[in-house]
Protein backbone atom coordinates (compact mmCIF):
# COMPACT_ATOMS: atom_id res chain seq x y z
CA UNK A 1 0.00 0.00 0.00
CA UNK A 2 2.80 2.29 -0.23
CA UNK A 3 4.54 4.27 -3.08
CA UNK A 4 8.00 3.35 -2.83
CA UNK A 5 8.96 3.30 0.29
CA UNK A 6 6.87 6.24 1.46
CA UNK A 7 3.51 5.73 2.87
CA UNK A 8 1.35 8.25 1.02
CA UNK A 9 -1.82 8.92 2.86
CA UNK A 10 -3.41 11.75 3.85
CA UNK A 11 -4.01 13.31 7.29
CA UNK A 12 -7.89 13.62 9.10
CA UNK A 13 -9.53 16.84 9.71
CA UNK A 14 -9.48 17.63 12.74
CA UNK A 15 -12.78 17.66 14.74
CA UNK A 16 -15.09 19.99 12.98
CA UNK A 17 -12.06 21.63 10.89
CA UNK A 18 -13.23 21.66 6.84
CA UNK A 19 -11.99 23.50 4.11
CA UNK A 20 -13.01 26.26 4.74
CA UNK A 21 -11.93 26.42 8.53
CA UNK A 22 -8.78 25.13 7.41
CA UNK A 23 -8.55 28.90 5.58
CA UNK A 24 -9.71 30.99 8.24
CA UNK A 25 -7.96 31.98 11.28
CA UNK A 26 -4.37 31.41 9.84
CA UNK A 27 -1.46 31.68 11.90
CA UNK A 28 0.85 34.37 11.10
CA UNK A 29 3.00 32.92 8.13
CA UNK A 30 0.59 30.36 6.67
CA UNK A 31 -1.27 29.91 4.30
CA UNK A 32 -3.74 27.54 5.76
CA UNK A 33 -3.83 26.65 9.18
CA UNK A 34 -2.11 23.29 10.58
CA UNK A 35 -3.93 22.79 12.96
CA UNK A 36 -6.95 21.78 11.09
CA UNK A 37 -5.26 18.60 10.45
CA UNK A 38 -4.60 15.91 12.42
CA UNK A 39 -2.44 12.46 11.83
CA UNK A 40 -5.10 9.17 11.87
CA UNK A 41 -3.67 7.51 15.19
CA UNK A 42 -5.47 4.45 16.13
CA UNK A 43 -4.48 3.41 19.58
CA UNK A 44 -3.65 -0.06 20.56
CA UNK A 45 -6.83 -2.24 20.90
CA UNK A 46 -9.07 0.01 18.48
CA UNK A 47 -10.64 -1.25 15.45
CA UNK A 48 -8.47 0.23 12.11
CA UNK A 49 -10.89 2.67 10.43
CA UNK A 50 -9.66 1.58 6.99
CA UNK A 51 -10.36 -2.14 7.33
CA UNK A 52 -14.47 -2.12 7.72
CA UNK A 53 -14.06 -3.08 11.40
CA UNK A 54 -12.46 -6.06 10.56
CA UNK A 55 -9.01 -5.56 12.01
CA UNK A 56 -7.91 -4.39 15.88
CA UNK A 57 -4.62 -2.45 16.01
CA UNK A 58 -2.30 -4.54 18.50
CA UNK A 59 -0.22 -1.60 18.60
CA UNK A 60 -0.34 2.25 18.56
CA UNK A 61 -0.31 3.08 14.92
CA UNK A 62 -1.64 5.21 11.88
CA UNK A 63 -4.22 4.51 9.48
CA UNK A 64 -5.08 6.97 6.46
CA UNK A 65 -6.87 9.84 7.24
CA UNK A 66 -10.64 11.04 5.88
CA UNK A 67 -9.10 14.62 4.10
CA UNK A 68 -10.09 14.28 0.71
CA UNK A 69 -7.75 14.56 -2.42
CA UNK A 70 -6.91 18.41 -3.64
CA UNK A 71 -9.04 20.05 -0.88
CA UNK A 72 -7.02 23.64 -0.47
CA UNK A 73 -6.45 25.87 -3.09
CA UNK A 74 -2.62 27.62 -3.55
CA UNK A 75 -2.09 30.79 -3.60
CA UNK A 76 -3.04 32.86 -7.43
CA UNK A 77 -0.81 33.71 -9.92
CA UNK A 78 -0.12 36.54 -11.41
CA UNK A 79 2.47 37.65 -14.38
CA UNK A 80 3.13 40.53 -16.25
CA UNK A 81 5.84 40.18 -19.63
CA UNK A 82 6.20 43.75 -21.71
CA UNK A 83 8.43 44.44 -24.17
CA UNK A 84 9.60 47.99 -25.96
CA UNK A 85 10.67 47.58 -29.82
CA UNK A 86 12.41 50.10 -32.13
CA UNK A 87 13.03 49.32 -35.57
CA UNK A 88 15.06 51.01 -38.00
CA UNK A 89 14.29 50.51 -41.52
CA UNK A 90 17.57 50.92 -43.91
CA UNK A 91 16.04 49.24 -47.18
CA UNK A 92 12.82 48.49 -48.99
CA UNK A 93 12.53 45.14 -46.68
CA UNK A 94 15.43 45.18 -44.48
CA UNK A 95 15.04 46.79 -41.00
CA UNK A 96 17.37 46.50 -37.13
CA UNK A 97 15.17 45.68 -34.25
CA UNK A 98 16.19 47.03 -30.99
CA UNK A 99 14.33 44.77 -28.62
CA UNK A 100 13.66 45.62 -24.47
CA UNK A 101 12.21 42.54 -22.94
CA UNK A 102 11.03 42.57 -19.49
CA UNK A 103 9.71 38.90 -17.64
CA UNK A 104 7.96 39.92 -14.75
CA UNK A 105 8.09 43.57 -15.14
CA UNK A 106 6.46 44.24 -11.77
CA UNK A 107 9.09 41.69 -10.12
CA UNK A 108 6.06 40.28 -8.50
CA UNK A 109 6.23 37.26 -6.31
CA UNK A 110 4.32 34.28 -7.08
CA UNK A 111 4.32 32.10 -4.39
CA UNK A 112 4.72 28.44 -5.02
CA UNK A 113 2.17 26.13 -3.24
CA UNK A 114 3.01 25.22 0.77
CA UNK A 115 4.54 22.51 2.46
CA UNK A 116 1.59 20.21 2.37
CA UNK A 117 3.59 17.36 4.03
CA UNK A 118 2.34 17.11 8.10
CA UNK A 119 5.58 14.77 8.55
CA UNK A 120 6.76 18.95 8.26
CA UNK A 121 5.57 19.12 11.72
CA UNK A 122 8.35 18.01 14.37
CA UNK A 123 7.25 14.95 15.93
CA UNK A 124 7.33 16.37 19.45
CA UNK A 125 4.50 18.83 17.91
CA UNK A 126 2.59 16.32 17.46
CA UNK A 127 0.48 14.28 20.10
CA UNK A 128 1.30 10.57 19.56
CA UNK A 129 -2.22 9.93 21.19
CA UNK A 130 -4.69 12.07 19.54
CA UNK A 131 -2.31 12.59 16.65
CA UNK A 132 -3.23 16.85 17.18
CA UNK A 133 -0.52 19.44 16.14
CA UNK A 134 -0.04 20.53 19.90
CA UNK A 135 3.42 22.78 19.27
CA UNK A 136 5.03 24.41 16.62
CA UNK A 137 3.67 23.19 13.25
CA UNK A 138 7.00 23.73 12.01
CA UNK A 139 6.47 24.78 8.04
CA UNK A 140 3.44 22.32 7.22
CA UNK A 141 1.32 25.10 5.62
CA UNK A 142 4.19 28.06 5.08
CA UNK A 143 5.00 28.69 1.41
CA UNK A 144 9.02 28.58 1.82
CA UNK A 145 9.37 29.13 -2.37
CA UNK A 146 8.37 31.15 -5.23
CA UNK A 147 7.36 29.54 -8.84
CA UNK A 148 8.53 32.51 -11.07
CA UNK A 149 11.86 34.04 -11.87
CA UNK A 150 12.21 37.70 -10.49
CA UNK A 151 12.15 40.15 -13.23
CA UNK A 152 14.50 39.55 -16.13
CA UNK A 153 15.38 41.92 -18.64
CA UNK A 154 16.67 40.86 -22.04
CA UNK A 155 18.23 43.52 -24.43
CA UNK A 156 18.56 42.19 -28.20
CA UNK A 157 19.53 43.60 -31.75
CA UNK A 158 17.86 41.56 -35.03
CA UNK A 159 18.35 42.09 -38.53
CA UNK A 160 15.40 41.29 -39.89
CA UNK A 161 15.77 40.61 -43.98
CA UNK B 1 18.48 -34.21 -11.47
CA UNK B 2 17.73 -33.53 -14.82
CA UNK B 3 17.53 -30.47 -17.25
CA UNK B 4 13.58 -31.25 -16.92
CA UNK B 5 12.70 -31.21 -13.45
CA UNK B 6 13.89 -27.61 -13.34
CA UNK B 7 11.38 -25.13 -13.11
CA UNK B 8 12.35 -21.17 -14.51
CA UNK B 9 11.72 -17.94 -13.53
CA UNK B 10 12.25 -15.45 -16.28
CA UNK B 11 13.89 -12.32 -15.28
CA UNK B 12 15.70 -10.74 -18.04
CA UNK B 13 18.12 -8.62 -16.33
CA UNK B 14 20.89 -9.18 -14.01
CA UNK B 15 19.24 -9.63 -10.40
CA UNK B 16 22.73 -8.01 -8.97
CA UNK B 17 23.78 -4.76 -11.21
CA UNK B 18 20.73 -4.88 -12.83
CA UNK B 19 22.97 -4.71 -16.05
CA UNK B 20 20.76 -5.68 -19.54
CA UNK B 21 21.27 -8.42 -21.64
CA UNK B 22 24.07 -7.43 -24.79
CA UNK B 23 25.41 -9.13 -27.47
CA UNK B 24 28.79 -9.24 -25.66
CA UNK B 25 27.13 -10.96 -22.23
CA UNK B 26 23.21 -12.14 -22.80
CA UNK B 27 22.80 -13.29 -19.15
CA UNK B 28 23.48 -16.42 -17.50
CA UNK B 29 20.36 -18.33 -15.78
CA UNK B 30 21.37 -18.55 -11.73
CA UNK B 31 20.08 -21.41 -10.22
CA UNK B 32 18.60 -20.13 -6.78
CA UNK B 33 19.87 -23.19 -4.96
CA UNK B 34 23.37 -24.27 -6.77
CA UNK B 35 23.07 -26.91 -9.69
CA UNK B 36 25.13 -28.53 -7.41
CA UNK B 37 23.41 -28.85 -4.26
CA UNK B 38 20.19 -30.37 -6.01
CA UNK B 39 18.51 -26.95 -7.02
CA UNK B 40 15.89 -27.18 -8.87
CA UNK B 41 14.59 -24.10 -9.23
CA UNK B 42 16.25 -21.17 -11.37
CA UNK B 43 15.81 -17.66 -13.01
CA UNK B 44 16.62 -17.35 -16.50
CA UNK B 45 18.44 -14.74 -17.99
CA UNK B 46 19.55 -13.54 -14.43
CA UNK B 47 23.50 -12.91 -14.10
CA UNK B 48 26.06 -11.22 -16.09
CA UNK B 49 29.15 -12.66 -16.44
CA UNK B 50 30.53 -10.29 -13.93
CA UNK B 51 28.45 -11.16 -11.03
CA UNK B 52 28.56 -14.21 -12.27
CA UNK B 53 32.07 -14.79 -11.51
CA UNK B 54 31.57 -13.39 -7.95
CA UNK B 55 28.95 -15.98 -7.15
CA UNK B 56 30.52 -18.45 -8.81
CA UNK B 57 33.44 -18.10 -6.63
CA UNK B 58 32.20 -18.35 -3.30
CA UNK B 59 29.85 -21.29 -4.64
CA UNK B 60 33.24 -22.76 -5.61
CA UNK B 61 34.72 -22.41 -2.22
CA UNK B 62 31.38 -24.60 -0.90
CA UNK B 63 30.73 -27.10 -2.92
CA UNK B 64 34.58 -27.65 -4.24
CA UNK B 65 36.38 -27.88 -1.08
CA UNK B 66 34.49 -27.91 2.40
CA UNK B 67 31.67 -29.79 0.21
CA UNK B 68 34.25 -31.76 -1.80
CA UNK B 69 34.29 -35.34 0.66
CA UNK B 70 30.55 -35.64 0.97
CA UNK B 71 30.01 -34.79 -3.01
CA UNK B 72 32.66 -37.03 -4.08
CA UNK B 73 31.26 -39.92 -2.00
CA UNK B 74 27.58 -39.54 -2.71
CA UNK B 75 28.41 -37.98 -6.59
CA UNK B 76 26.40 -34.84 -6.36
CA UNK B 77 25.29 -33.45 -9.47
CA UNK B 78 27.85 -32.06 -11.23
CA UNK B 79 27.98 -29.27 -14.74
CA UNK B 80 31.30 -30.46 -15.49
CA UNK B 81 30.36 -33.53 -17.00
CA UNK B 82 31.22 -36.98 -15.49
CA UNK B 83 34.15 -35.69 -12.83
CA UNK B 84 36.86 -37.98 -12.80
CA UNK B 85 37.06 -39.44 -9.55
CA UNK B 86 39.66 -41.45 -7.16
CA UNK B 87 38.39 -44.87 -6.47
CA UNK B 88 39.36 -44.06 -3.22
CA UNK B 89 39.40 -41.62 -0.84
CA UNK B 90 41.91 -40.95 2.13
CA UNK B 91 40.42 -40.95 5.38
CA UNK B 92 42.11 -40.14 8.51
CA UNK B 93 41.38 -42.18 11.93
CA UNK B 94 42.26 -41.58 15.32
CA UNK B 95 43.22 -44.78 16.73
CA UNK B 96 42.73 -45.95 20.50
CA UNK B 97 45.54 -45.33 21.23
CA UNK B 98 46.11 -41.43 19.97
CA UNK B 99 47.76 -42.07 16.66
CA UNK B 100 46.01 -40.79 13.97
CA UNK B 101 46.05 -43.46 11.02
CA UNK B 102 45.73 -42.52 7.33
CA UNK B 103 43.58 -45.00 5.43
CA UNK B 104 42.08 -44.91 2.01
CA UNK B 105 38.44 -46.02 1.87
CA UNK B 106 36.86 -47.14 -1.44
CA UNK B 107 34.24 -44.92 -2.43
CA UNK B 108 31.14 -47.15 -1.90
CA UNK B 109 32.72 -47.83 1.91
CA UNK B 110 33.68 -44.34 2.86
CA UNK B 111 31.18 -43.05 5.42
CA UNK B 112 28.96 -39.71 4.10
CA UNK B 113 29.56 -37.43 6.69
CA UNK B 114 28.04 -34.23 6.06
CA UNK B 115 29.35 -30.73 7.71
CA UNK B 116 27.37 -27.62 8.04
CA UNK B 117 28.43 -24.45 9.67
CA UNK B 118 26.10 -22.76 12.64
CA UNK B 119 26.37 -19.58 12.78
CA UNK B 120 25.07 -17.35 15.10
CA UNK B 121 22.02 -15.58 14.78
CA UNK B 122 21.96 -12.60 12.18
CA UNK B 123 23.10 -9.62 14.11
CA UNK B 124 21.18 -7.56 12.25
CA UNK B 125 17.57 -9.37 13.79
CA UNK B 126 19.37 -10.70 17.13
CA UNK B 127 20.13 -6.68 17.58
CA UNK B 128 24.06 -7.95 19.43
CA UNK B 129 26.75 -5.81 18.80
CA UNK B 130 28.15 -6.94 15.63
CA UNK B 131 31.62 -5.96 13.64
CA UNK B 132 32.54 -7.74 10.69
CA UNK B 133 32.74 -11.33 9.06
CA UNK B 134 30.39 -14.59 10.22
CA UNK B 135 30.98 -15.96 12.94
CA UNK B 136 30.14 -19.70 13.54
CA UNK B 137 29.30 -21.35 17.17
CA UNK B 138 29.61 -24.96 15.85
CA UNK B 139 28.79 -27.60 13.58
CA UNK B 140 25.92 -30.01 12.28
CA UNK B 141 27.89 -32.97 12.04
CA UNK B 142 25.59 -35.60 9.99
CA UNK B 143 26.86 -39.56 9.08
CA UNK B 144 23.54 -40.88 8.84
CA UNK B 145 23.18 -39.76 5.27
CA UNK B 146 21.89 -43.19 3.26
CA UNK B 147 24.79 -44.09 1.80
CA UNK B 148 26.15 -47.43 1.94
CA UNK B 149 29.43 -46.91 3.09
CA UNK B 150 29.86 -46.29 6.98
CA UNK B 151 32.63 -46.00 9.70
CA UNK B 152 34.57 -48.63 9.77
CA UNK B 153 34.13 -51.10 13.13
CA UNK B 154 36.84 -51.47 13.82
CA UNK B 155 38.30 -52.41 16.74
CA UNK B 156 41.16 -50.32 16.82
CA UNK B 157 39.60 -46.61 15.69
CA UNK B 158 38.10 -44.37 18.33
CA UNK B 159 37.12 -40.89 16.22
CA UNK B 160 36.88 -40.31 12.66
CA UNK B 161 39.09 -36.80 12.23
CA UNK B 162 37.14 -34.42 10.14
CA UNK B 163 38.45 -31.41 8.85
CA UNK B 164 37.15 -27.84 9.55
CA UNK B 165 35.11 -26.00 7.04
CA UNK B 166 37.76 -23.85 5.90
CA UNK B 167 35.40 -20.91 4.18
CA UNK B 168 32.51 -19.82 6.74
CA UNK B 169 31.94 -16.82 5.01
CA UNK B 170 31.76 -18.48 1.37
CA UNK B 171 29.13 -20.18 3.12
CA UNK B 172 27.44 -17.36 4.54
CA UNK B 173 27.24 -15.20 1.25
CA UNK B 174 25.85 -18.78 -0.24
CA UNK B 175 22.88 -18.61 1.70
CA UNK B 176 22.70 -14.58 1.22
CA UNK B 177 22.59 -15.09 -2.61
CA UNK B 178 20.02 -17.91 -2.22
CA UNK B 179 18.10 -15.97 -0.12
CA UNK B 180 17.96 -13.05 -2.69
CA UNK B 181 17.31 -14.89 -5.47
CA UNK B 182 14.75 -16.84 -3.91
CA UNK B 183 12.91 -13.71 -2.42
CA UNK B 184 13.66 -12.36 -6.44
CA UNK B 185 11.74 -15.48 -7.76
CA UNK B 186 9.01 -15.18 -4.89
CA UNK B 187 8.07 -11.23 -5.57
CA UNK B 188 9.55 -10.30 -8.66
CA UNK B 189 12.68 -8.26 -9.11
CA UNK B 190 10.40 -5.04 -9.42
CA UNK B 191 9.64 -5.33 -6.19
CA UNK B 192 13.64 -4.34 -4.89
CA UNK B 193 14.98 -1.01 -5.37
CA UNK B 194 18.73 -1.85 -5.53
CA UNK B 195 19.43 0.02 -2.61
CA UNK B 196 16.89 -1.39 -0.54
CA UNK B 197 18.97 -5.13 -0.87
CA UNK B 198 20.89 -4.69 2.33
CA UNK B 199 22.64 -7.84 2.04
CA UNK B 200 23.63 -7.16 -1.68
CA UNK B 201 26.90 -5.46 -0.82
CA UNK B 202 27.68 -8.81 1.17
CA UNK B 203 27.07 -11.26 -2.12
CA UNK B 204 29.28 -9.04 -4.14
CA UNK B 205 32.00 -8.97 -1.42
CA UNK B 206 31.52 -4.85 -1.31
CA UNK B 207 31.14 -4.99 2.08
CA UNK B 208 32.36 -7.76 4.85
CA UNK B 209 28.81 -7.98 6.78
CA UNK B 210 27.36 -10.92 5.43
CA UNK B 211 27.19 -12.00 9.44
CA UNK B 212 24.93 -8.79 9.93
CA UNK B 213 22.22 -10.67 7.70
CA UNK B 214 23.17 -13.94 7.60
CA UNK B 215 23.01 -16.28 10.58
CA UNK B 216 21.56 -19.30 12.80
CA UNK B 217 18.55 -18.91 15.07
CA UNK B 218 18.69 -21.24 18.00
CA UNK B 219 15.47 -23.48 17.00
CA UNK B 220 15.83 -26.35 14.91
CA UNK B 221 12.81 -27.28 12.72
CA UNK B 222 12.91 -30.92 12.07
CA UNK B 223 12.63 -31.86 8.67
CA UNK B 224 9.95 -32.73 7.07
CA UNK B 225 8.97 -34.51 3.76
CA UNK B 226 11.31 -32.39 1.66
CA UNK B 227 13.35 -34.15 -0.51
CA UNK B 228 16.39 -31.76 -0.92
CA UNK B 229 16.79 -27.86 -0.27
CA UNK B 230 13.78 -25.91 1.11
CA UNK B 231 13.82 -22.35 1.13
CA UNK B 232 10.37 -19.80 2.51
CA UNK B 233 10.42 -16.11 2.34
CA UNK B 234 8.04 -13.73 4.16
CA UNK B 235 7.34 -10.44 4.65
CA UNK B 236 8.19 -8.59 8.46
CA UNK B 237 8.01 -5.25 9.75
CA UNK B 238 9.40 -2.09 7.53
CA UNK B 239 8.72 -4.35 4.33
CA UNK B 240 11.92 -6.35 4.94
CA UNK B 241 11.93 -10.00 3.46
CA UNK B 242 13.25 -12.86 5.94
CA UNK B 243 14.39 -16.20 4.12
CA UNK B 244 14.82 -19.36 5.65
CA UNK B 245 16.83 -21.90 3.71
CA UNK B 246 17.85 -25.37 4.85
CA UNK B 247 20.08 -27.44 3.01
CA UNK B 248 19.26 -31.55 2.73
CA UNK B 249 15.95 -30.32 4.86
CA UNK B 250 14.72 -34.19 5.16
CA UNK B 251 17.79 -34.54 7.64
CA UNK B 252 16.40 -34.17 11.13
CA UNK B 253 17.39 -31.24 12.82
CA UNK B 254 19.73 -29.15 9.78
CA UNK B 255 20.49 -25.88 11.01
CA UNK B 256 18.15 -23.32 9.59
CA UNK B 257 19.60 -20.53 8.00
CA UNK B 258 17.93 -17.11 8.53
CA UNK B 259 18.64 -14.65 5.86
CA UNK B 260 17.55 -10.66 6.33
CA UNK B 261 18.21 -8.00 4.78
CA UNK B 262 16.38 -7.47 1.94
CA UNK B 263 13.85 -4.50 1.65
CA UNK B 264 10.92 -4.82 -0.59
CA UNK B 265 10.20 -1.23 -2.02
CA UNK B 266 6.75 -1.82 -2.07
CA UNK B 267 4.75 -3.51 -4.56
CA UNK B 268 3.51 -1.49 -7.88
CA UNK B 269 0.25 -2.24 -9.19
CA UNK B 270 -0.26 -0.74 -12.23
CA UNK B 271 -4.58 0.14 -12.99
CA UNK B 272 -5.84 1.33 -15.62
CA UNK B 273 -9.02 2.78 -14.01
CA UNK B 274 -8.47 6.63 -13.92
CA UNK B 275 -11.29 8.76 -14.60
CA UNK B 276 -11.66 12.76 -15.32
CA UNK B 277 -13.96 14.96 -16.71
CA UNK B 278 -13.25 18.39 -17.58
CA UNK B 279 -16.49 21.42 -17.72
CA UNK B 280 -15.16 24.90 -18.76
CA UNK B 281 -16.52 28.40 -19.69
CA UNK B 282 -14.15 29.83 -22.09
CA UNK B 283 -14.41 33.05 -23.93
CA UNK B 284 -11.75 35.06 -25.87
CA UNK B 285 -11.94 38.49 -27.81
CA UNK B 286 -9.75 39.54 -30.82
CA UNK B 287 -8.50 42.47 -31.82
CA UNK B 288 -7.37 42.26 -35.34
CA UNK B 289 -4.30 44.71 -36.49
CA UNK B 290 -5.75 47.67 -37.22
CA UNK B 291 -5.04 51.10 -36.40
CA UNK B 292 -1.41 49.84 -35.23
CA UNK B 293 -2.99 48.03 -32.37
CA UNK B 294 -3.62 44.21 -31.43
CA UNK B 295 -4.95 42.47 -28.99
CA UNK B 296 -6.21 38.85 -28.24
CA UNK B 297 -8.03 38.15 -24.64
CA UNK B 298 -8.66 34.84 -22.77
CA UNK B 299 -10.65 33.60 -20.17
CA UNK B 300 -11.55 30.50 -19.06
CA UNK B 301 -13.40 29.26 -16.08
CA UNK B 302 -12.72 25.90 -15.59
CA UNK B 303 -13.13 22.72 -13.62
CA UNK B 304 -11.45 19.38 -14.43
CA UNK B 305 -11.76 16.46 -11.85
CA UNK B 306 -10.48 12.72 -11.92
CA UNK B 307 -9.17 10.93 -9.63
CA UNK B 308 -5.47 10.59 -10.53
CA UNK B 309 -3.91 13.66 -12.53
CA UNK B 310 -0.33 11.42 -14.00
CA UNK B 311 2.57 12.96 -12.96
CA UNK B 312 5.96 13.84 -14.21
CA UNK B 313 9.37 11.81 -13.82
CA UNK B 314 12.25 12.94 -11.43
CA UNK B 315 13.97 14.79 -14.78
CA UNK B 316 9.96 16.54 -15.22
CA UNK B 317 9.15 14.06 -18.10
CA UNK B 318 5.28 13.41 -17.95
CA UNK B 319 4.64 9.50 -17.33
CA UNK B 320 1.18 7.75 -17.56
CA UNK B 321 1.54 6.20 -13.87
CA UNK B 322 1.16 7.96 -10.53
CA UNK B 323 1.23 6.86 -7.03
CA UNK B 324 -2.27 6.55 -5.52
CA UNK B 325 -2.85 7.95 -2.10
CA UNK B 326 -5.02 6.77 0.48
CA UNK B 327 -7.38 4.12 0.50
CA UNK B 328 -6.34 2.20 -3.00
CA UNK B 329 -9.15 0.14 -2.45
CA UNK B 330 -11.52 3.05 -3.03
CA UNK B 331 -11.00 4.44 -6.43
CA UNK B 332 -13.52 7.23 -5.42
CA UNK B 333 -11.88 8.06 -2.08
CA UNK B 334 -9.14 9.71 -4.84
CA UNK B 335 -11.98 11.84 -6.60
CA UNK B 336 -11.13 15.42 -6.18
CA UNK B 337 -9.96 18.31 -8.26
CA UNK B 338 -6.95 17.39 -10.71
CA UNK B 339 -3.43 18.64 -9.85
CA UNK B 340 -3.33 20.79 -12.44
CA UNK B 341 -6.99 22.67 -12.08
CA UNK B 342 -7.14 26.52 -12.20
CA UNK B 343 -10.54 27.62 -12.00
CA UNK B 344 -9.84 31.36 -13.33
CA UNK B 345 -7.35 31.71 -16.20
CA UNK B 346 -7.16 34.89 -18.22
CA UNK B 347 -4.25 35.90 -20.63
CA UNK B 348 -3.68 38.90 -22.50
CA UNK B 349 -1.44 39.64 -25.03
CA UNK B 350 -1.40 42.93 -27.28
CA UNK B 351 1.10 44.74 -29.58
CA UNK B 352 0.92 48.50 -30.32
CA UNK B 353 2.53 49.72 -33.03
CA UNK B 354 2.94 53.75 -31.69
CA UNK B 355 2.39 56.03 -33.96
CA UNK B 356 4.96 59.02 -34.85
CA UNK B 357 3.72 62.19 -33.32
CA UNK B 358 2.83 65.05 -36.23
CA UNK B 359 5.83 67.03 -34.96
CA UNK B 360 8.38 64.13 -35.82
CA UNK B 361 7.82 64.63 -39.63
CA UNK B 362 9.87 68.26 -39.28
CA UNK B 363 13.11 66.51 -38.85
CA UNK B 364 15.34 63.56 -40.33
CA UNK B 365 16.03 63.01 -36.49
CA UNK B 366 12.81 62.86 -35.36
CA UNK B 367 12.12 60.66 -38.32
CA UNK B 368 14.62 58.11 -36.89
CA UNK B 369 14.33 58.30 -33.53
CA UNK B 370 10.25 58.59 -32.91
CA UNK B 371 8.93 56.70 -35.59
CA UNK B 372 8.95 52.98 -35.92
CA UNK B 373 8.16 51.98 -31.96
CA UNK B 374 6.48 49.09 -30.58
CA UNK B 375 5.30 47.88 -27.44
CA UNK B 376 3.81 44.34 -26.31
CA UNK B 377 3.15 42.22 -23.67
CA UNK B 378 1.56 39.49 -21.84
CA UNK B 379 -0.55 39.43 -18.72
CA UNK B 380 -1.65 36.17 -17.07
CA UNK B 381 -3.16 35.85 -13.92
CA UNK B 382 -4.88 32.90 -12.54
CA UNK B 383 -5.98 30.64 -9.96
CA UNK B 384 -3.54 28.81 -7.89
CA UNK B 385 -3.29 24.76 -8.14
CA UNK B 386 -4.84 22.72 -5.50
CA UNK B 387 -2.89 21.78 -2.32
CA UNK B 388 -3.22 18.35 -1.75
CA UNK B 389 -2.63 18.01 2.33
CA UNK B 390 -0.61 14.59 2.86
CA UNK B 391 1.00 13.10 5.50
CA UNK B 392 4.36 11.19 4.84
CA UNK B 393 4.69 10.22 8.77
CA UNK B 394 1.31 7.98 8.70
CA UNK B 395 -0.19 4.94 7.16
CA UNK B 396 2.02 2.57 9.98
CA UNK B 397 -0.74 0.18 10.36
CA UNK B 398 -0.89 -0.14 5.97
CA UNK B 399 2.68 -2.34 5.99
Amino acid sequence: LNGGNNAFVRPSWAPGANGSTATSNMPAGYVFNPLAFVRPVVLAGQLIPSSNGTAIANATGTDFGNVGRNVLRGPGQVNVDFSVIKRFPFAESRNIELRAEFFNLFNHPNFANPVSNLSAVPATSIDANTGRITGNPGDFGRVISTSNNPRLIQFAVKLNF
Amino acid sequence: LTDSAITTVHIGECIYCRARPTTNDPLSDEHIFPFGLYGKRKLAKASCKKCRDITSAFEGKVQQDDMKHLRDVIGFPTRHGKRKLNSTLPHEFVTRNGAVKSVDLSLPDAPAIMILPVFKPPAYVSKQPYDEGIEMTGYFLNASVTHTGSIPKNGDIAEVAIYSLRWPEAWGRMFAKIAYAFAVAEYGLASFRPADVYVLNAILGKTNDVGNWVGCTDERVYGDEFNDQVAGAWIVDNNEVHVIVKLFAWLNSVPEYHVQGVEVGGFLQIQSTAQSTFNSLQMSLTKRLSKGFQFLASYAYGRSIDNASGGSDSTGEARDTINIAGNQLDNRANRGLSDFNRMHRFILSYLWNLQRPTFASHSNAGRLLLANWQIGGIVTAMSGLPIDIIDGGAGSLLG
